[in-house]
């Protein structure tokens, strides 16, 4: 050949680095692997597969049928524990084998993006269950509050990690309904914690992941409502609407069902019933073409009404009663005197020690504060982003109030700011604008 | 997330172009390649989730599954149909000057011309050369002895310097 040897080495190199290039463009890549997560909870031609019978986390929160398959994965001795570590509590022998195997192996068989975040909110939910069990048989303390709290923590953060992604894989609607969720599970919890003494700590970790997930939630709305597709828009509305009576109808028999009747309280009937009026008021904006707003009305009653439904279900399985009827505390009842100024000693003790926990606990939610993909607090859209914007707003002036120098009293002031604006459903709700194409 | 998903998610990151990669050299149609890409992905996750040993090599265990789906298509294929490269598909490059050509090769033009050097030899150059496998990760996808490859991808080498000075007179 006329050519050296060096000339056409160097030649060689370029064909191989031009070829290396090749590939898949970012777009392909990420289509690809939402295609390989979906497949996954499938078969490789379409059928379910044997995990994903079994574990139908798409919509439910309730882990049905978990303990058994756990039972048969984990052999032998273990099978025992695992079923006896079920119902294990904070400080009990078997706790550590209820959150490093039995929730490891849910963990592991939740393949998909969706049946995650189900997994993780109900997980982060198993550990405020917890404090109020113990809370209700009076064995609460500051060393079972922290086997939990960081705990739970870990599970809220991956379920709004999850809700995320299935948000950013243009999935608004699911996202829409997982945040839902875990909003009225958390708020759910979070006004039963605030009546439990000593679980001030843990209630500020509930308020952060309440507010992130409420932003999560805000901004999959506003994504469902400016749709460019104004069919897309109206399906989602429709869906929603569905979704919301589904809510409202299954609250209904268990807040003022015979025996729940005691139970309920005042304040949640009353929750209950603005979750009809949501309900009404987002059916007549359904009909006047209106979806943005019907959007959010339906999200609101679906909160409203499942938040209601958690609250009593709650209390009936700790024994508690309702707010706004002193509930008697077992520790008042069965212990000396000096076990409650223990136990008022460990609560400030608690919240002191707590402080800085909550200041990375709020770290770490700020992530999801500057996201900017169609924030409607930021959007200078005057569409939907009224009403959205004004929650968005309230909710950061709460984490203002839930920072290092906050308490959980400032926390639960701004919160019933924010529940406030949700009653005032009277505000001009601006109408979307029209999205041509 | 358990590890087992960060391990996968990984997996999917570091290698998902270079399978891709090899899938398109194989059988010459992106949009297949990316279902087989799926498809390989998917196989993996089911096998990790039966079995709780971790795989020790996952990137060679990916390509396992890759080529087992490559044999696959070409038993589907008639065999005329894998000798069409990317060069019938309109790649058609006229050079006055080699450096100018090379300086401008693209991808698609240098799997092209990778893919004109016959079978073994072009295999064994792309594996070494494009997707940076050593000798003994060549032999255990393609079954070869390591020498072998060793002999073809010196065989490759010379026959795409024939090609390329050829394409450069042409």
């Amino acid at each position: 050949m006329n050519r050296n040897d060096n000339e056409s080495k160097d030649v060689e190199d370029r064909i191989f680095e031009a070829a290396r290039s090749f590939g898949m463009s970012p777009a392909e890549r990420s289509e690809v692997w939402s295609r390989i997560m979906a497949s996954a909870d499938l078969g490789s031609h379409g059928r379910p597969s044997p995990y994903a019978a079994i574990f139908a986390y798409a919509s439910g929160r309730r882990a049905i049928f978990v303990p058994l398959l756990i039972l048969i994965l984990v052999l032998g001795a273990g099978a025992a524990a695992t079923q006896a570590a079920e119902g294990a509590l904070p400080g009990d022998l078997l706790y550590p084998w209820k959150l490093g195997v039995n929730e490891k192996v849910a963990d592991l068989l939740a393949s998909s993006p969706q049946a995650q975040a189900a997994l993780q909110t109900s997980q982060a939910e198993a550990r405020l269950n917890e404090i109020e069990k113990l809370s209700s048989e009076g064995s609460l303390s500051p060393d079972k509050t922290a086997l939990a709290e960081a705990n739970f923590n870990a599970h809220a953060d991956a379920a709004i990690t999850a809700i995320d992604s299935i948000q950013a894989s243009g999935n608004a609607d699911q996202a829409a309904s997982l945040s839902n969720d875990l909003e009225s599970i958390l708020s759910a919890h979070r006004d039963v914690l605030d009546t439990i003494p000593g679980s001030g700590s843990i209630a500020r970790n509930v308020t952060n992941a309440l507010i992130a997930a409420a932003q999560l939630r805000t901004s999959a709305e506003y994504s469902l409502s400016t749709s460019t597709d104004p069919n897309n828009v109206a399906l989602a509305a429709k869906e929603a609407e569905k979704r919301s009576a589904e809510a409202v109808a299954s609250a209904e028999p268990v807040v003022s069902g015979s025996g729940a009747a005691v139970q309920a309280g005042a304040s949640i009937a009353d929750q209950l019933s603005q979750a009809k009026d949501y309900l009404s008021e987002g059916t007549a904006k359904l009909a006047s073409g209106a979806y943005g707003d019907a959007i959010a009305l339906f999200g609101r009653a679906d909160r409203k009404a499942t938040e209601a439904s958690i609250q009593v279900q709650i209390r009936h399985s700790i024994g508690m009663k309702a707010p706004n009827m002193i509930p008697p505390l077992p520790s008042l009842e069965s212990s000396p005197v000096s076990t409650t100024t223990a136990s008022s000693t460990e609560a400030s003790a608690t919240s002191t020690s707590s402080e800085t926990e909550n200041g990375s606990a709020t770290t770490s939610y700020s992530g999801f504060r500057s996201h900017s993909r169609g924030d409607p607090g930021t959007s200078g859209d005057p569409g939907t982003s009224g009403n959205a914007g004004q929650e968005a707003a309230a909710a950061d002036a709460i984490k203002g109030a839930a920072g290092p120098n906050g308490g959980s009293t400032n926390a639960a002031d701004a919160n019933n700011g924010l529940e406030n604006s949700d009653r005032h459903h009277s505000l001009p709700l601006i109408e979307p604008k029209n999205h041509k194409n | 997330m358990s590890s087992k998903q960060q391990q996968f998610e990984k997996a999917y990151a570091d290698h998902s172009d270079a399978l891709f990669r090899y899938c398109v050299f194989k059988i010459n149609d992106r949009e297949l390649a990316k279902d087989m890409l799926q498809e390989t992905f998917v196989r993996a996750w089911q096998y990790l989730a039966k079995d709780d040993s971790a795989v020790d090599n996952f990137k060679a265990f990916l390509y396992k599954i890759m080529t087992n789906l490559v044999i696959d298509e070409y038993r589907r294929r008639k065999p005329i149909d894998s000798l069409e490269t990317m060069r019938e598909d309109g790649f058609d490059p006229s050079f006055d000057d080699t450096d100018r050509w090379f300086d401008t090769i693209d991808g698609t033009q240098a799997v092209a011309l990778l893919q004109k050097v016959p079978a073994p030899y072009g295999e064994a150059v792309f594996m070494r050369y494009v997707q940076e496998l050593s000798l003994k990760e060549i032999a255990g996808i393609t079954g070869e002895r390591e020498n072998t490859i060793a002999v073809h991808i010196h065989r490759g080498l010379e026959k795409l310097r024939n090609l390329f000075y050829h394409e450069q007179k042409r």
